[in-house]
């Protein structure tokens, strides 16, 4: 479009807004689906809270879960972080984008149909939530734990009914530029509508059941990729948006630097795509895609505290106001954790830092500052903020709000500060090396009992901040109770846009003698393309998606052309059938919330774990089980380190066999009987995915894995434990478990045994030196024989 | 052959290419941010204040 176009629509549009007075639309806004949005808030934030203080009690007080199933940490600790993050954060997010959307676009949302079925369809997805998640149905995936029907609900809701509603709200907006606000809000739809999709790619076995279509090395690549951004763009972009609304319009005062927000935004959107990897340091991921995660994320400190720095400055001005006012004390500290967060971020990403901290509770820290801190403080101001105007009456009182910031704050520090120091301490410990170049402390409990004071002052921590939450629940309510009879409907005018337009005060460089092509090329980098597609929400949303997409293949296709790259094993054998089952317990039972399964090359950890990880280890792990942190030690190399019995009592009771261990009890794997029926689907499912089983092991699945229960179950009984347990779901448990990390050991199919590549000197009993047993169905040799350190102990 | 090609693309060139083309971007962004006029930014800076002419009611 040529200049002089403009300038006509230009004059047009002054036209219009000139003599005879503009030609104004009226309207009003739906401020009852904020109020919805911000009720659900704060009842979510005390169930996610709720469901948190249970789950630290159970750190402190294993037998609390009382050997009942749907209790035990690993079923609900996924419960406390999908409820704070997605029911407590996304509803304070979907309040704040409804109430500050409508405002900045001039216009009532697109529709209220699409609103309201917003708001129902987002609770029934947080109450399928909880009704599947303590009941073992789980993808396992770090804040992707909800089974394939859930995630299609979420992607109708999220981009269905809240996409489509917050895109056609901005095409007919009366408002002609899109507030940096709004930018970031953009960013966060398209985003986690991209996450979304890709992590969840999975062939479903039945309703409840699914397996991904990654394995091991890609799955971990792709889980990170989301889990990282996900934080990224579901608690850091939207609340940016949230935090370039409403701290203006707490500080009644306009943000300090607009451009710096737009070098914000871009930086921001633009960095934080690639950083995934940091997660996945030291494992089997490859040097460079590592090395990328944490130059990336180092830069990403940038933006982040240029972000802070803007939220200061626009309290510049305002903080004398900060004394009396519990709204902009919120937002202080609010925007503190951001920054703390933001640097603390970057430097948990360099490897050494890493190396160190994690796996640790290092990490809980720092997502603790986060959330509490930056996603809860940014909350609650805002609600606060909001509470006056929504309900059109006054805040109940002031002074309980000033309460819960004092108690909140004071339970944040009460959280983090012992936390780090766990952290800390247990890093320490399982590095620390004697004199004699041994593991200084080679019992894993021993590290664990020295965390419990600690553990204990979360709690006390997290209950402050429990009460917090309280006291605004109270507040809430009884400023609700003091609402009009009838709430007002104040009539908004505004023009409507013109069709076309370009910025007013524009200057295009006048050249004379320049060559066209020159004038042409001065024009472009004059960049008032940029300004024009800038109020272009359409334009300016492929930009972000080029921005997101781009970045995010960059790093996928290499890692997964590593498919070429990641070097089989030739005695990396697929799982039998009884151990898929096995396997699929031990996801169902959220082991990975406190087991890893990913030894590192670093020397303590092969010390005390064995021969470090490799990735072709991994291409028959659909979903990979690496996890993130160790409560308790790495299993990749458990397979033959106990015998069976071993495994069965200590899974009866883990106290009785390992004084002062904090796992939970397991009973009922000892009476609840093994589902062989479903097992040959699930050998199916896995053969489709890849594995290479022959005709005949399709074909017998089910015999296959009565045969090795039933040599499991001989073996307990020969090692003096109870009989009947070979129809039993602790057999599958058991086949599982001895046979991790040993094909790494096993003579390659139809080949002479050979030792093992290394040793591990720390274990408690050492690896047999000759024939680690590959499949049961093709070798009778059985692992849990093995075993050294035994039964012998109880 | 893609194969054969796909493996001996050395996988580091990704790493690189992103940071030059972050760097584009920044420079790109920063520039644009920089020659904003003004007034086009205060305006901008002033949107959540200004949240409407109200027909009725009181304001
Ligand atoms: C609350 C965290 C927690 C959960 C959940 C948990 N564990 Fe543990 N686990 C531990 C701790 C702590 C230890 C170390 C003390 C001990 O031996 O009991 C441990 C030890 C173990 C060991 C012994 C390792 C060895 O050789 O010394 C095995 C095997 C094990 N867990 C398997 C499992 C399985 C399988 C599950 C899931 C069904 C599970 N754990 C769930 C915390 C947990």
């Amino acid at each position: 479009m040529s200049v002089e176009t403009d300038r006509l629509d230009q004059r047009r549009d002054h036209q219009a807004a000139g003599t005879k007075g503009p030609i104004l639309e009226e309207f009003s806004y739906d401020d009852a689906i904020v109020r919805m949005f911000s009720l659900a808030t704060v009842v979510w934030a005390v169930v996610a809270l709720l469901v948190g203080l249970v789950v630290a009690l159970e750190l402190v007080l294993p037998q609390l879960s009382a050997g009942l199933e749907f209790l035990a940490f690993g079923r609900i600790r996924p419960l406390h972080t999908n409820a704070a993050i997605f029911a407590f954060a996304g509803n304070a997010v979907f309040a704040a984008v409804y109430y500050s959307t409508q405002r900045l676009c001039k216009a009532r949302m697109f529709s209220d149909l699409l609103s309201r079925l917003h708001f129902w369809g987002w609770q029934a997805i947080i109450v399928a939530a909880a009704a599947t998640l303590p009941f073992g149905i789980t993808q396992s995936k770090e804040y992707a734990e909800l089974e394939w029907p859930i995630d299609l609900a979420i992607a109708v809701v999220w981009l269905g009914f809240f996409g489509v509603n917050f895109f056609m709200t901005l095409l007919r907006r009366r408002e002609r530029h899109l507030y940096v606000a709004l930018w970031f809000y953009i960013a966060t739809i398209v985003t986690v509508t991209v996450l979304h999709v890709f992590n969840n790619l999975v062939v479903p076995l039945g309703l409840f059941k699914s397996i991904p279509i990654y394995a091991g090395v890609q799955d971990a690549f792709m889980q990170w990729w989301y889990a990282h951004n996900a934080v990224a763009f579901f608690l850091t972009t939207p609340f940016l948006g949230l935090m370039y609304y409403f701290l203006p319009k707490a500080a009644e005062r306009p943000v300090f630097s607009y451009k710096l927000s737009i070098v914000h935004f871009w930086s921001l959107v633009f960095l934080y795509i690639w950083a995934g990897p940091h997660h996945l340091h030291y494992t089997a991921l490859p040097e460079w895609a590592s090395t990328l995660g944490m130059v990336f994320s180092v830069m990403l400190w940038m933006p982040s505290w240029g972000g802070m720095i803007n939220g200061f400055l626009t309290l510049r001005g305002a903080y004398h106001r900060l004394t009396t006012d519990p709204i902009l004390k919120f937002f202080v500290v609010g925007i503190t954790f951001y920054g703390m967060s933001t640097f603390e971020g970057p430097m948990l990403s360099v490897k050494s830092v890493n190396a160190l901290s994690h796996y640790t509770d290092w990490t809980i820290a720092h997502v603790h500052g986060g959330a509490l801190g930056w996603n809860g403080f940014m909350t609650f101001g805002m609600l606060y903020w909001l509470l006056p105007r929504i309900f059109q009456t006054k805040l109940w009182s002031t002074k309980l709000a000033e309460w819960h910031f004092w108690i909140g704050l004071m339970g944040i520090l009460l959280y983090i500060v012992p936390i780090y120091i766990a952290g800390l301490t247990q890093g320490l410990m399982w590095r620390a090396l004697d004199s004699g170049g041994r593991l200084a402390n080679p019992d894993f409990v021993e590290t664990v009992q020295r965390l419990l004071p600690f553990y204990w002052l979360r709690v006390l921590g997290g209950a402050a901040y429990f009460g917090g939450v309280v006291m605004l629940l109270v507040n809430f309510v009884a400023t609700w109770r003091t609402q009009p009879a009838k709430y007002e409907e104040p009539v908004y005018a505004a023009p409507a846009l013109g069709k076309t337009y370009a910025e007013p005060c524009q200057q295009t460089p006048q050249m004379d003698g320049v060559a066209p092509w020159g004038e042409k090329l001065a024009g472009w980098a004059s960049l008032d393309w940029h300004r024009r597609w800038e109020g272009l929400p359409v334009r300016f949303t492929v930009w972000v998606v080029i921005a997101v997409v781009v970045a995010s293949l960059f790093e996928i296709i290499p890692t997964f052309l590593i498919r070429a790259n990641v070097p089989t094993i030739a005695s990396v054998r697929p799982y039998t059938p009884l151990e898929l089952a096995g396997r699929d317990i031990y996801v169902a039972e959220g082991c990975y919330n406190c087991h890893s399964q990913m030894i590192r090359p670093i020397l303590a950890e092969t010390k005390r774990y064995g021969e470090y990880s490799k990735p072709g280890e991994f291409i028959y792990d659909h979903p990979f089980q690496w996890g993130s942190r160790r409560i308790g030690p790495d299993l990749a190399r458990e397979g033959g380190r106990q015998s069976a019995l071993w495994h069965l009592r200590h899974f009866e009771d883990p106290e009785a066999l390992t004084p002062g261990s904090i796992m939970p009890e397991y009973a009922w794997l000892l009476e609840r009987e093994l589902n062989f029926g479903t097992i040959p689907d699930r050998v199916q499912a896995a053969a489709f995915l890849g594995a290479p089983y022959s005709d005949e092991e399709l074909a017998s699945a089910e015999e296959l894995a009565r045969e090795q229960a039933r040599q499991i179950g001989e073996e307990i009984v020969k090692q003096g434990g109870p009989m009947g347990m070979e129809d039993k779901m602790v057999v599958a448990m058991v086949a599982y478990l001895q046979r991790l990390g040993t094909d790494l050991f096993a003579p390659p199919p139809g080949a002479a045994p050979e030792a093992p590549p290394a040793e591990s000197e720390g274990a408690p009993t050492e690896l047999p030196e000759t024939e680690t047993p590959v499949a049961a169905s093709e070798n009778d040799t059985d692992t849990a024989q093995l075993s050294t350190r035994s039964s012998s102990d109880d | 052959m893609i194969k054969e090609i796909l493996t001996r693309i050395d996988a580091t060139v990704s790493a690189e290419a992103a940071l030059l083309l972050f760097f584009v971007v920044f420079i790109a962004v920063s520039w644009r941010a920089i020659t904003m006029s003004r007034s086009a930014s205060e305006r901008r800076a002033n949107m959540p204040l200004e949240d409407g002419v109200r027909r009725n009611g009181h304001a």
